[in-house]
């Protein structure tokens, strides 16, 4: 018996006595040991609901945090050889090499990315305009979309052969056309000129995965919405610009950093053209003219592989580097990006 | 009254009565060339993978070869048997566990994201997020130096074991999902005195089903398809080649004769596309679910 229980019954003798010992071993009235139990229960949730849910997270910080950590001290060593033992501590060197050195391609490498970045509103177009297309009224929607999104199960080794013979030298079809009609064969792989357009040519060829998520979207805009426009005197171009893409926004936004982040670290389908070029892996090299002595086709990406995988002789450090700088970028550009969004994604649909 | 009788006898407010359906030719002729360009390609494999090695070397391109078809190309590949078979075997013994176990954990942490409550939960769901604007290959050079301080370089470790961590792209999109299934069934099972454990088991892991399936078909797919991971971590070491890197291998074996670099080329990619075209419903849906919550 308790106190408080005891002190009630001397004052209320009247008291039904029974539902006090009916309560006296439940929480119910308890404040004390209900907020412990519910603190148990807290505690019991949080412990399952981590055992459920952590382990992406436990599998990012052990195979991409710690990377990340070692490629800072990377970032400041001299490494030619895959044992971490060998380094030796440079300093800033890798930096000040990467950034000013004659020899080094970083600031070229850069272009080359920002030059790769045309791929981005050619395929946006290529996506937003099938899905228009796929939206409206015609037969055999299926069948087309089915057809845009086969590029997105090929592997990378099969589109590039694919390629590799359509833009073949002396048995392609694209240079049997150019000298059918008088021109002389281009040798598209080994030509620095015409190789970064190669790429950015072939990577529409999968576009198709964009359209899919923007005909989800188009055909989720409001209907009414396009009717209210349409009687407010509309035409169609009209409600196109001003209702339907204001209102797809978020798609379009989800879309091009999807596509922004996928053109940053490109580099299978380079990797495999400038292969077909030459065997060193180099892409083809620009021989005269402003450019001489850059390879075509060597985004950061692909610069940070060939400088340690790769083979190259710069080694392991100043690819970290180069990786570290392009991290920079790459924040830069998704900050851009965000900061634009603000101005041109609605979320009220 | 006669304000309104004008505002409706207007143009623009009368339902489409008057319209005659026109099938729309522009957007058929733009579709049409779209589908071409993307079958064009995948037609030109097929049809030089049959040519006879004097077709395939001709320098003005034959849509049709001029002397028939031929298995040339085929009987190439043939010859490879043996290397493409345990390439093959590599692919399933690397990806196919990978792809089960990462599921399964991407499910059981979509669930914990989507019904429980915990403490952390949105940190680290939204740290989560975050790190899909991170891309991976900027640490390709420390992870490889990572691979070698835990002496898994040269073996298959590297590509199999980050994978059975799941993906925090398909958790969001089996987070999305799951949210969709009624809250009132979880707390019904809870009532009968279900565990989590169970209700995860018996109730969310059945409903959800489709959305696996579509995720562990789309995995597999993808690791079916990747060629830098094997590229970096095996290319030493034939024996443990994937498929991609022995047909990669093989057709450079036969550099100026397209044909059996086509018919290898084909032999790499018509089955997976043929696997797509089986399920494709199932894909595409998958993928245009997991866009409509964002749009």
């Amino acid at each position: 018996m308790n106190d408080i229980a005891t002190n009630e019954n001397v004052a209320n003798p009247h008291e039904n006595m029974q539902h006090l010992d009916i309560f006296e071993n439940t929480n119910l009235f308890k404040k004390e040991r209900a907020t412990r139990s519910k603190r148990e229960k807290v505690v019991k949730e949080t412990i399952e609901g981590w055992l459920f849910s952590m382990w992406p997270f436990v599998g990012y910080c052990l195979f991409a945090l710690v990377p990340f950590a070692l490629s800072v001290y990377l970032s400041f060593c001299d490494l030619h050889v895959w044992n971490i033992r060998n380094a030796v501590w440079v300093g800033f060197d890798n930096f000040v090499y990467l950034l000013f050195s004659s020899k080094s391609q970083f600031w070229w490498s850069l272009l080359q990315t920002l030059y790769y970045f045309l791929s981005l509103p050619l395929g946006l177009f290529l996506g937003l305009g099938s899905a228009v297309l796929l939206t409206s009224r015609i037969r055999l929607k299926k069948l087309f979309r089915t057809i845009l999104y086969i590029p997105n199960v090929c592997s990378s080794i099969g589109v590039t052969m694919m390629w590799k013979l359509v833009f073949h030298r002396d048995y392609g079809i694209v240079n049997s056309i150019i000298t059918a009609m008088g021109g002389s064969p281009v040798s598209w792989f080994t030509t620095p000129e015409v190789f970064m357009p190669l790429v950015i040519f072939t990577t529409t060829w999968g576009a198709g995965a964009g359209s899919i998520l923007f005909q989800a979207a188009l055909e989720q805009v409001n209907g009414s919405l396009i009717e209210a426009a349409e009687i407010d005197g509309a035409n169609k171009r009209e409600v196109f610009f001003n209702v339907t893409l204001p209102a797809i926004s978020p798609t379009t936004f989800y879309v091009l950093t999807m596509n922004t982040i996928g053109a940053l670290q490109a580099m299978g389908t380079i990797q495999l053209f400038s292969q077909a070029g030459s065997t060193s892996g180099y892409g083809p090299m620009f021989t005269s003219g402003p450019f001489e002595g850059k390879y075509a086709g060597m985004t950061t990406v692909y610069y940070v592989y060939m400088m340690s995988i790769g083979g190259g002789t710069e080694g392991s450090g100043k690819s970290s580097a180069a990786a570290w700088m392009l991290a920079i970028f790459i924040l830069a550009v998704t900050r851009i990006n965000f900061y634009m969004s603000d101005k041109w994604v609605s979320y009220d649909n | 009254m006669a304000k309104e009788e004008a505002i409706y006898n207007s143009q623009n407010f009368k339902p489409n009565k008057k319209k005659v359906f026109r099938p729309p030719y522009l957007c058929y002729f733009l579709i049409i060339l779209y589908s071409l360009y993307i079958l064009l390609p995948l037609y030109i494999i097929l049809i030089s993978s049959f040519k006879s090695d004097f077709d395939a070397t001709q320098p003005i391109f034959q849509w049709w070869p001029e002397h028939g078809l031929s298995l040339a190309g085929y009987r190439r590949v043939v010859l490879w048997w043996s290397m493409i078979l345990g390439g093959l075997r590599n692919t399933f013994l690397y990806y196919l566990p990978t792809t089960l176990i990462s599921i399964f954990v991407n499910a059981s942490a979509a669930f914990g994201f989507a019904k429980l409550n915990w403490k952390g939960k949105n940190a680290i769901f939204g740290f989560l997020m975050l790190t899909m604007m991170i891309p991976g290959t900027i640490t390709m050079t420390a992870s490889r130096m990572y691979m070698s301080i835990l002496k898994w370089d040269s073996s298959a470790l590297p590509i199999i074991v980050p994978g059975l961590f799941g993906g925090i792209g398909t958790v969001f999109f089996l987070r999305q999902y799951i949210m969709g299934i009624p809250d009132d069934l979880i707390g019904a099972a809870k009532i009968d005195g279900m565990s989590d454990i169970k209700i995860f088991l018996t109730l969310i892991i059945p409903l959800s089903m489709p959305a696996l399936t579509t995720q562990a078909v789309l995995g597999f797919i993808g690791s079916y398809n990747s060629y830098l991971g094997p590229l970096i971590y095996l290319s030493t070491n034939t024996d443990a080649w994937t498929v991609q890197l022995v047909l990669k291998w093989c057709s450079e074996q036969y550099q100026n004769l397209t044909n059996v670099m086509m018919a290898f080329c084909a032999v790499g990619m018509f089955p997976l596309i043929l696997l797509y075209l089986l399920i494709q419903d199932y894909i595409l849906k998958g993928i245009s679910m997991s866009s409509g919550l964002k749009g």
